[in-house]
């Protein structure tokens, strides 16, 4: 080995006592015939390996910890609400389902409402283009005829009676 | 740290508190030597072994045992320590180090090499300057005592980049220290 390969190994594996015995060995022996790299490892030794290994060392303040505690706290407490109260979507459910039946209530009554307007007032326009089939539009024809009709039986135009009827009526009062 | 047991572990991370400080008082010396020497006060190393632990404490749950608890937590120590170093831009070497020339300890009468106490010193203000992944490398080997193995896992590099940083360190420190030992004569 030459001097830079020395040097190399004095501030590394050899420092640090990762060669073998046999590595050792060698360079030892470099060192004894080697005044430079000798004073080099001098150097090494007096001013790298020795005043870092007499570095003082030291521990944190109690107050250290109680600052950990009391950030761990806050967190482990914010985590417990968490994990107890429920999720908006989870509320938002259970309000839905406590209030079903009324719901269901007005539901109803919007569906009699809509069917006694029908039922009791069949003069409400019915837009053309509504969305009724030719049959639905049929079957109201139908009804409304059924309902003005006189004694209600579907299927028979009795406007003929019903006007006649009239006829007397003016005749009678004009008499 | 080698007393830790994984049971005391499994406690800490299902937020047994009591565990928690166990670890705490087992690790938190060591932590705060890699922390002190990587940012140069006792005041911010306090801050960063608060960091260390809280960090600890928040991925307890997810540690699964596949590397040793002790590499662990030498890794966020290391990690920890450099990224504070990092965002306080605590280091400006060519600054620091022409403070640290014009303010070093006076020579002695006969402008004879300082004593062992001066040597320290002008050492460890040396070594303060030294880029962070080279300082982490040092404090890792001669403050902690790790093996190249061990510096290489705790900072998942390679174990020759390990060998590179610790050489160049030491360059370093040869070099600056020629420079003070010279300003001083």
């Amino acid at each position: 080995m030459n001097c830079d390969q020395i040097k190399e190994l004095l501030l590394t594996d050899y420092l640090d006592q990762n060669l073998s015995d046999e590595q050792t060995q060698a360079v030892d022996r470099h060192l004894n015939a080697c005044p430079a790299c000798r004073e080099f490892a001098a150097s090494v030794e007096t001013y790298v390996s020795a005043p870092l290994e007499s570095l003082e060392r030291g521990a944190p303040s109690e107050a250290v910890w109680q600052k950990i505690r009391t950030e761990i706290e806050s967190e482990q407490a914010v985590e417990a609400d968490v994990e107890t109260a429920p999720s908006m979507l989870e509320s938002w459910k259970a309000l839905l389902k406590r209030i079903r039946p009324v719901y269901a209530g007005l539901a109803l009554v919007a569906i009699l409402t809509l069917s006694m307007v029908r039922l009791y007032n069949p003069s409400v326009p019915v837009a053309p283009d509504a969305g009724i089939s030719p049959d639905d539009q049929a079957r109201q024809i139908e009804f409304m005829t059924y309902l003005t009709s006189e004694n209600g039986e579907l299927g028979e135009s009795d406007s003929e009676d019903y006007a006649e009827g009239i006829e007397e009526y003016f005749l009678l009062s004009m008499r | 740290m080698e007393n830790i047991s994984r049971d005391t572990i499994e406690d800490a991370a299902r937020g047994d508190l009591a565990a928690f400080e166990a670890i705490y008082r087992e690790c938190s010396g060591y932590v705060f030597n890699v922390a002190w020497r990587i940012v140069n006060n006792r005041a911010d190393a306090e801050e960063v072994v608060q960091e260390v632990f809280l960090v600890i404490h928040r991925k307890l749950k997810h540690y699964r045992f596949e590397s040793a608890f002790k590499t662990w937590v030498y890794r966020v120590a290391a990690n920890s320590a450099v990224d504070y170093v990092r965002k306080s831009a605590r280091t400006r070497p060519t600054d620091e180090y022409r403070a640290m020339v014009q303010a070093a300890p006076p020579a002695g009468p006969s402008g004879q090499p300082a004593d062992e106490r001066r040597i320290i010193e002008t050492t460890r203000r040396v070594f303060e300057r030294l880029p962070a992944d080279q300082k982490t490398c040092m404090v890792l080997r001669h403050i902690e005592g790790l093996s190249y193995k061990e510096i290489a896992d705790t900072l998942d590099i390679n174990i020759n980049t390990v060998r590179t940083r610790l050489r160049r360190a030491r360059e370093t420190l040869l070099a600056l220290r020629h420079e003070v030992l010279h300003h001083e004569l």
